[in-house]
C-alpha cells in the first residue's frame, strides 16, 4: 500500500473515531430521517429517534419533549390527524391509567398522526434501575388556543404492562422551523413514593405506513393508508435541520439537533 | 402694429391666468373632492375557494365571492406553518378594480373539514381600491382532502 493510501485510510479511521467517541460523550443524540424510498415532494413517514444518555441524567427525569421540525416539512398539509381523539384532563393529571384500557381508548381511528416505541428507566425507592420498554400512539387532540392538541398512548410492554396518557401539541413553527411536535412528560403521581420513570429512548414515526385510516370510520368501512409527511420540492445541500429540547424535573434543559439526509429528486 | 401687438399681449394675459386659474382650482378642487368620494363601507363576503395547484406547502386556490365584494378570487395560502397559515386573498368584484388582503389564519379544530379563524388587513388595490385601507376578521372551513375552502370574511373598507 503506497503512503498517500495509508495516509488517506489512516484519516478516515481517525474521523471515524472522533465522531464516535463525540457522539459517545453527548448526553442527548437525535437522529432524523424518512422513508428509504421517500421522494422530494412526495410523502413520507418521519421517522425521529432520541437517546438520553441516563447515566449522565441519571438524577433528573425528562419532563418534556419538543421536536423541532424543518420549515418545508408539510405536517399540516398531510393527510393525517383527521379526527380529533379527547380525553379528560383527569387522565392527563392521572398520567397512569386505571384499569389499563388497550387499543385507541374509544378514540377515532382516523385520529392517528404516528407510531413509535420507548425505553425508561423506572428507578425505584431502594435504588433498583427497571428499563421498561413501551409502545407509542400519537393522536391528534383538540385544538386549544389555535393548537393542536396531541394524545400519547404509552403501552408498556416489559416488565410492567402499564398505560400511561401524556399531553402534547404541535407548535408554531420560527426561524427556520416549521413547528414543533411536543408533549410533557410528568411524575406519575400515584406512584410517587415508590418510583420514578425516566426517558432514555424514544423512537417516533409520524405519517407511518402502519397507519390505516377508515372512509367511515364507526363501521371500519374503506380502509386506506393516509399520505405521510408531506416532503418540501427542495432540500438545502446539508439536509434538513432537526432539533430536540428536553426539560429536566431538576430545572436542567438539553438540546441537539440533527440533519435528516435529503430525499432524493422526483426528477432522478 | 403697436396696437396690435397690445392687443396679443393682452390676450396672452388672460389665457395665462385662465390657464392659472383653472389649474389651481383644479388642484385644489381635486383631492377635495377624491376626499369627498372616499367612503368606508362595512363589508361582508363569503368565498368559496378550490384547489389550483399545490406545491409542497403553499396552496394557491380560484373561486367566486358573495356579498359585498361578489365577483371573482384568487388565493394563495402558506400552510408551512403547524400552528398558523398565512397568504393573500385578492377579490375581483363585479364593479372593477381589485382588493389584496393579506392573511393570518389559525386552526380552531382538527378533523377532514376542519374550521379556522384569523384576520385581515388590505394589502393593496387597484382601480376604485388603489388607496383602499382597511381589516377585517374572517372564519372558514377546509376539507384536507380536497382543499376547498369556504370563508366569511367581516371587515371595515375604506377607499
Amino acid at each position: 500500500m503506497s503512503r498517500s493510501r495509508v495516509a488517506v485510510v489512516a484519516l478516515i479511521v481517525g474521523l471515524l473515531l472522533t465522531s464516535g467517541s463525540a457522539n459517545a460523550t453527548r448526553p442527548v443524540r437525535l437522529t432524523a430521517g424518512f422513508d428509504p424510498g421517500a421522494r422530494l415532494g412526495g410523502a413520507s413517514a418521519l421517522n425521529v429517534e432520541l437517546h438520553v444518555d441516563a447515566r449522565r441524567r441519571l438524577s433528573s427525569p425528562v419532563t418534556q419533549v419538543v421536536v423541532w421540525f424543518p420549515r418545508g416539512l408539510g405536517l399540516v398539509s398531510s393527510g393525517l390527524g383527521l379526527a380529533t381523539c379527547r380525553r379528560p384532563a383527569s387522565e392527563f393529571a392521572a398520567v397512569l391509567v386505571d384499569g389499563n384500557p388497550a387499543g385507541l381508548a374509544g378514540c377515532s381511528p382516523n385520529a392517528v398522526m404516528g407510531y413509535g416505541s420507548a425505553i425508561a428507566d423506572v428507578r425505584l425507592t431502594d435504588g433498583q434501575v427497571i428499563p421498561e420498554t413501551a409502545t407509542l400512539t400519537i393522536l391528534a387532540g383538540p385544538v386549544v388556543d389555535g393548537r393542536i392538541g396531541l394524545v400519547v398512548f404509552v403501552d408498556g410492554q416489559h416488565p410492567f404492562a402499564a398505560r400511561l396518557v401524556y399531553a402534547g401539541e404541535l407548535r408554531a413553527g420560527r426561524g427556520r422551523f416549521g413547528g414543533a411536535i411536543a408533549f410533557d412528560v410528568p411524575a406519575i403521581p400515584s406512584i410517587a413514593d415508590l418510583a420514578t420513570v425516566a426517558l432514555t429512548d424514544l423512537r417516533l414515526e409520524i405519517g407511518s405506513r402502519k397507519i390505516r385510516y377508515y372512509a367511515h370510520p364507526a363501521s371500519r368501512i374503506g380502509p386506506y393508508h393516509p399520505d405521510g409527511i408531506e416532503l418540501p420540492p427542495s432540500c438545502p445541500s446539508r439536509g434538513l435541520r432537526f432539533r430536540v429540547n428536553l426539560a429536566f424535573q431538576n430545572g436542567t434543559r438539553a438540546t441537539a439537533g440533527a440533519a435528516a439526509r435529503c430525499p432524493r429528486s422526483r426528477r432522478r | 402694429m403697436l396696437k396690435r401687438a397690445r392687443h396679443h399681449a393682452a390676450w396672452a394675459v388672460v389665457v395665462v391666468v385662465a390657464a392659472l386659474t383653472i389649474g389651481t382650482g383644479g388642484g385644489v378642487a381635486s383631492p377635495g373632492a377624491h376626499a369627498a368620494k372616499r367612503k368606508t363601507v362595512n363589508v361582508r363576503t363569503t368565498a368559496n375557494l378550490s384547489l389550483v395547484k399545490k406545491r409542497g406547502n403553499v396552496l394557491k386556490e380560484r373561486g367566486t365571492a358573495t356579498g359585498t365584494l361578489a365577483g371573482s378570487v384568487k388565493a394563495r395560502f402558506d400552510i408551512s406553518n403547524a400552528a398558523k397559515t398565512t397568504g393573500s386573498v385578492t377579490f375581483y368584484p363585479n364593479g372593477g378594480g381589485s382588493l389584496t388582503v393579506t392573511v393570518v389564519g389559525y386552526p380552531q379544530s382538527v378533523g377532514t373539514v376542519a374550521r379556522f379563524s384569523g384576520s385581515l388587513a388590505v394589502r393593496k388595490g387597484t382601480g376604485r381600491f388603489s388607496d383602499a385601507t382597511g381589516s377585517g376578521t374572517f372564519t372558514g372551513t377546509v376539507n384536507r382532502r380536497t382543499w376547498h375552502i369556504t370563508v366569511n370574511a367581516s371587515s371595515r373598507l375604506t377607499y
